[in-house]
């Protein structure tokens, strides 16, 4: 084929030699979103970390059994899901970029998809507690009534359901919609990269 | 390696980096981070380099994996040249412009087959492109003889109807 020889008779080159500045190179965020992943990732169980501490300190400050209750049911799923966090965040660290690309190609979205599970199950089983939480530590505080007090009137329980109703659905949504804009595109792409290297 | 002759290393082969991103991405911003990142992943991954083969073909595979798994944004079926590329050929012009209508239909390729013909135009054996992509050798011999025959026929293509 008369093109082969066309190609090694022709080199591309860039106009002028670049030099590195290596330190600029290494001070700037890399643009991988598997770097990016594990950034979040980092941030994520910190927040989970701090988190759980707070919703320990609630149940110890508040010793009411619905508040310990929703406290430990978010605190549960709070470590659970910093656990797994912590589990992906090692796995990328342990990452073998050295495997072919088609394994690595499959990994990266593993990877991908397992955490959006994580963060899509957090939305799921903790708002509702949270929102349980949140709404009676905000009646209790803002109508300046115990617990007791405040589920005396029929309509305060209508208004909490309504809440969870309303609020974890929208939640879910709105997780699974935030998750598709920041790495839909991106795992679509590769998608499309494993099914054209597989193709024959 | 230390730092030193890495810098001096990647600088006498940042051809092979420019080469690659620019067989990937059109725009300008997007190379210069593409270039970036690729140095920055080369950096983080260079205890890896055991020195089995050429630094420049380390370098190659570091800069193939960084722009097929990095990019988020792909522009599709790019069959422009960019202007900033100087084509260097050893013969006249006739030469340069076939290489521009090679360059175009290699172009026209999905990112994959791109990626694998690069690699056999620039002297990867099969067994060395299967390894890289993680797929058998004789998927990779028969993907290599289609694509060889898509891009004669982009060829032929370009040449009788012309590259606009």
């Amino acid at each position: 084929m008369e093109w082969i020889d066309d190609w090694k008779n022709s080199s591309v080159n860039s106009k002028a030699k670049i030099s590195i500045n290596l330190k600029e190179i290494l001070s700037r965020k890399s643009s991988s979103p598997l770097e990016t992943l594990e950034r979040h990732l980092k941030i994520n169980m910190v927040y989970g970390i701090v988190f759980a501490i707070i919703y320990i300190g609630l149940g110890i400050a508040f010793p009411h059994w619905t508040i310990i209750t929703f406290a430990s049911v978010a605190t549960l799923f709070t470590v659970y899901t910093t656990m797994g966090g912590y589990k992906l965040y090692i796995s990328i660290k342990n990452w073998n970029s050295n495997q072919g690309l088609l394994p690595e190609l499959k990994n990266i979205i593993g990877t991908f998809q397992s955490w959006l599970s994580i963060t899509e199950k957090i939305a799921v089983f903790v708002y509702p507690f949270a929102i349980s939480g949140g709404f009676i530590m905000g009646g209790a505080f803002s109508l300046n009534k115990g617990v007791d007090e405040l589920f005396a009137s029929n309509y305060t329980i209508i208004a909490l359901l309504l809440c969870i109703v309303i609020l974890t659905p929208a939640s879910f949504m709105l997780t699974r919609i935030l998750n598709k804009k920041a790495f839909g595109d991106y795992l679509d792409r590769l998608n499309e990269l494993v099914n054209d290297i597989e193709k024959e | 390696m230390q730092e030193k002759v890495f810098i001096a290393s990647v600088e006498e082969h940042a051809g092979i980096i420019h080469k690659i991103i620019g067989m990937y991405i059109d725009d300008e911003m997007d190379k210069e981070d593409a270039y970036q990142e690729v140095v920055l992943q080369a950096w983080k991954s260079k205890n890896n380099f055991r020195g089995d083969s050429k630094f420049s073909t380390w370098l190659y595979k570091v800069a193939l994996n960084t722009v097929l798994t990095a990019l988020r944004k792909q522009k599709k079926n790019t069959t422009s040249l960019t202007e900033d590329w100087q084509i260097e050929t050893h013969d006249n012009s006739g030469v340069k412009d076939k290489f521009e209508i090679l360059q175009t239909a290699i172009r026209s390729l999905n990112e994959a087959d791109r990626t694998i013909i690069l690699m056999h135009l620039d002297g990867f054996s099969n067994p060395e492109i299967a390894e890289f992509l993680g797929i058998t050798i004789n998927h990779t011999n028969v993907k290599i003889h289609r694509i060889k025959a898509k891009i004669t026929d982009q060829i032929t293509k370009l040449e009788n109807y012309g590259m606009d």
